[in-house]
């Protein structure tokens, strides 16, 4: 508390002391001299308020502490203390972790009135999000996510709710070489998107290529992640990842799944990062995913990805005014077994871009284009496709609570046949706790 | 003989013009915020190179790190930045810079708020964000009492003579040159804006208690309902009105708050919203620490004679 009021009362009193007899004989002959004393004598008068509360509150606490050492809890922690029962469970709740909770609901009314997954609301996922430092150079982060699904959208509603493990690693962030480490089953370093957990998503939906290359909710699997600050002459930048995993993403993972489960899957991504003068930024990317898709490990799998991300922010009011495009490109060559014609290779590509521009302090509003075909390994949906078309509209009470509200235009080509699909689609989600951080280009 | 001469000569040039070199090379001092940066520069004087990774006017609470500010990070001798947890971004872009020194604790990991006593400091067990964007340590705007600039300069002063010991005394004697403008510069703000003292004002989000309390002003309200909380409709009509009745002249606002919001309720108040910098070069023309208060309380009296003068 002291520091509040630096040297004042050191110099400031023999001072006033000081000028005090001077101020009383020339007063009235030198205004300027008269309204110093007068501040003067003012900042002591204040001073000594202040000294006087000071004084009140430090006797207050002095109390509050008397009244804690007299207290049972106190003699109860002596006695712990002293047997040395408890020893390591003293800190209580001093260590644990940052604990925040995710919310995500959605609701959706379809042209596709048949479908009944398409027309009723939903809750998305639920996810609890811990994360601690483990030691100075590493932090744990531990995500669970429990999340809704219809079982058969076209026959009697059956709602099941899975629990998944979403994250569980240990992240080495400062290791020498400008090297980081991560352990565990975390979300894979393909393009962009698909860093993101389903709260952070820019719009309802996940993009239709994330969803057909990587699965319905992105790709996460276990095994360790090495990352590189790359030195470069332009003082840029650019970090390389390498990723050596087991291919298992999951059932509905396209790539790294299904027989390719029991195999090993590698991963690259390259960033590169720019400022572009003094309010936008540039972001360019390479992935790269390949592994056997086989059990015998005869057949391969490979997915190329490509991503570009452009930040601007008004300079003046950076809060108020801000427009962000990406746009992902993803093309996959895979083997698959055919019932009748053995081995099959296959190609597929998809992307999606969307523009989003900030027009109010809380309000966002953003376009989306998506194309994709489907490398599903062993069905035949090579010749499939989707595209889509959305609008949407957000809005944040504050950091911890926003709305979405978009509207979806799919048309899709399926074994030769086109159909197509209008959707309303509501999004809400709010957190509850503490508030971890996410990518630069993703809204609070 | 001639020959010895020259030698020698060559070689104290050699020494004379290397030596500033090896000894001389600058700290270089990353900032989070632009009035750190002018501080730093300030106590460091010809011996840092100093870069902010704001600009100046947008909300310190709302930074995103982009990886650029990583990678000046890692060139950076000290990282300065205002600790508690005014700059929520600040942990995570440490741990990014992949730089064992950077980290919390580190050599060059400076928190100037050590010393500073906080205002508005919650009492504990009562947090929640019902509250808004709340502060759990206190109010981190600290750093708009100018007196405070002395500690933070203290702050600095130490953090550049543990990297740079040999000029020490050069930082010592900065700061106190520093500590003495700031002082001069108080007293002479505090006289020149003696027709306000004790007035009652309005403010937009809660960054100016220091300021505030440096000054001799009170404040009547927030525009914001709760902190981060935009304010709607109702809660302006209900502040205008209490306003009145209170005969309130001036809404304050920072450069990052909603202006259009804040000139309403003047409006409406039939008072005057005036613009103040929270931070240096926050506003054109406010280019060093000692601007911004000038800046700030020529502001508030042009305002305040246009609004008819404040009770």
């Amino acid at each position: 508390m002291c520091a509040m009021r630096p040297a004042i009362p050191l110099f400031l009193i023999p001072l006033v002391l000081g000028l005090l007899p001077a101020a009383a004989v020339g007063a009235g002959e030198d205004p300027a001299l008269t309204l110093t004393v007068e501040r003067l004598a003012r900042q002591v008068e204040e001073l000594e308020r202040d000294r006087s509360k000071d004084r009140q509150r430090i006797l207050e606490l002095e109390e509050r502490l008397a009244d804690l050492d007299a207290s049972p809890a106190a003699a109860g922690r002596a006695q712990l203390s002293s047997s040395g029962v408890g020893r390591g469970g003293g800190q209580g709740n001093l260590l644990n972790p940052e604990i925040t909770a995710f919310v995500d609901l959605g609701g959706s009314l379809s042209s596709d009135g048949d479908n009944r997954a398409r027309n009723r609301f939903n809750l998305r996922e639920a996810e609890i999000d811990f994360r601690a430092a483990i030691a100075p150079q590493a932090d744990g982060v531990l995500v669970v996510a429990i999340g809704e699904e219809i079982e058969d959208p076209f026959g009697a509603v059956e709602v099941s709710r899975e629990f998944e493990l979403e994250e569980a690693y240990v992240n080495f962030h400062t290791l020498p070489w400008d090297l980081a480490f991560k352990g565990g089953k975390f979300r894979n370093a393909f393009g962009r998107n698909n860093l993101l957990h389903t709260h952070d998503l820019p719009q309802v939906t996940r993009p239709l290529a994330v969803q057909a290359f990587l699965g319905p909710e992105g790709l996460a699997t276990v095994g360790g992640s090495l990352s590189w600050l790359v030195p470069n002459p332009w003082e840029q930048y650019v970090e390389w990842n390498a990723e050596f995993v087991n291919a298992d993403g999951g059932e509905e993972s396209p790539i790294l799944g299904g027989a390719a489960a029991d195999n090993p899957g590698f991963l690259s991504h390259l960033k590169l990062f720019s400022d572009v003068g003094d309010t936008g930024s540039l972001e360019l990317g390479t992935s790269f995913l390949y592994t056997h898709t086989s059990e015998d490990r005869d057949d391969t799998g490979y997915l190329l990805g490509a991503d570009l991300t452009y930040l601007w922010r008004d300079p003046q009011q950076p809060d108020f005014r801000s427009l962000l495009l990406q746009g992902e490109l993803f093309w996959s060559k895979t083997d698959f077994a055919h019932d009748t014609a053995g081995t099959i290779r296959d190609d597929n590509w998809g992307f999606y871009a969307f523009g989003q521009y900030q027009f109010a302090q809380n309000w966002f509003a953003g376009l989306r284009y998506d194309y994709t075909e489907f490398p599903n390994l062993g069905e035949r949906r090579r010749d499939d496709s989707e595209w889509g078309a959305s609008a949407y509209v957000s809005w944040y009470l504050n950091e911890a609570l926003r709305l979405r509200l978009e509207y979806q235009h799919l048309g899709r080509d399926r074994e030769g046949e086109g159909d197509s699909e209008d959707a309303l689609l509501l999004g809400l989600s709010f957190l509850i706790g503490s508030h971890p951080g996410h990518p630069y280009w993703v809204n609070r | 003989m001639s020959g010895l001469v020259k030698g020698r000569t060559l070689l104290l040039g050699l020494l004379l013009t290397w030596l500033p070199i090896g000894a001389g090379a600058e700290i270089r001092v990353v900032t989070t915020n632009t009035t750190l940066a002018d501080l730093a520069r300030q106590v460091g004087e010809g011996r840092v190179r100093v870069e902010s990774l704001m600009r100046g006017p947008e909300n310190a609470h709302n930074v995103i790190p982009k990886p650029s500010f990583v990678v000046k990070l890692r060139k950076a001798d000290l990282f300065v930045h205002l600790g508690l947890d005014a700059e929520p971004w600040v942990p995570n872009l440490v741990r990014a810079a992949r730089r064992e020194r950077m980290l919390p604790g580190g050599e060059g990991n400076v928190d100037v708020s050590r010393g500073i006593a906080l205002l508005e400091v919650p009492s504990a067990g009562a947090l929640s964000r019902a509250m808004g964007d709340i502060h759990v340590y206190g109010n981190t705007h600290y750093a708009l009492d100018p007196l405070n600039g002395s500690i933070i300069a203290g702050n600095l002063a130490e953090a550049f003579s543990r990297v740079d010991p040999t000029n020490a005394a050069l930082y010592e004697e900065q700061t106190r040159k520093l500590e003495r403008s700031l002082r001069e510069l108080t007293d002479s703000l505090q006289e020149r804006i003696e027709p306000l003292r004790g007035s009652r004002v309005v403010v937009y989000h809660r960054t100016w208690p220091y300021f505030l309390k440096r000054f001799s002003l009170e404040k009547l309200a927030e525009v914001e309902p709760k902190p981060g909380i935009a304010p709607g409709p109702r809660h302006i009509a209900d502040l205008a009105e209490r306003m009145k009745r209170s005969g309130i002249g001036l809404v304050l606002v920072e450069t990052y708050s909603n202006r259009k919001i804040a000139e309403r309720l003047a409006d409406l108040a039939e008072a005057r919203s005036v613009v103040l910098a929270q931070e240096v070069k926050a506003l054109p023309g406010v280019e060093s620490y000692q601007a911004l208060f000038r800046h700030n309380v020529e502001a508030l009296l042009a305002a305040s004679s246009e609004s008819g003068g404040t009770p």
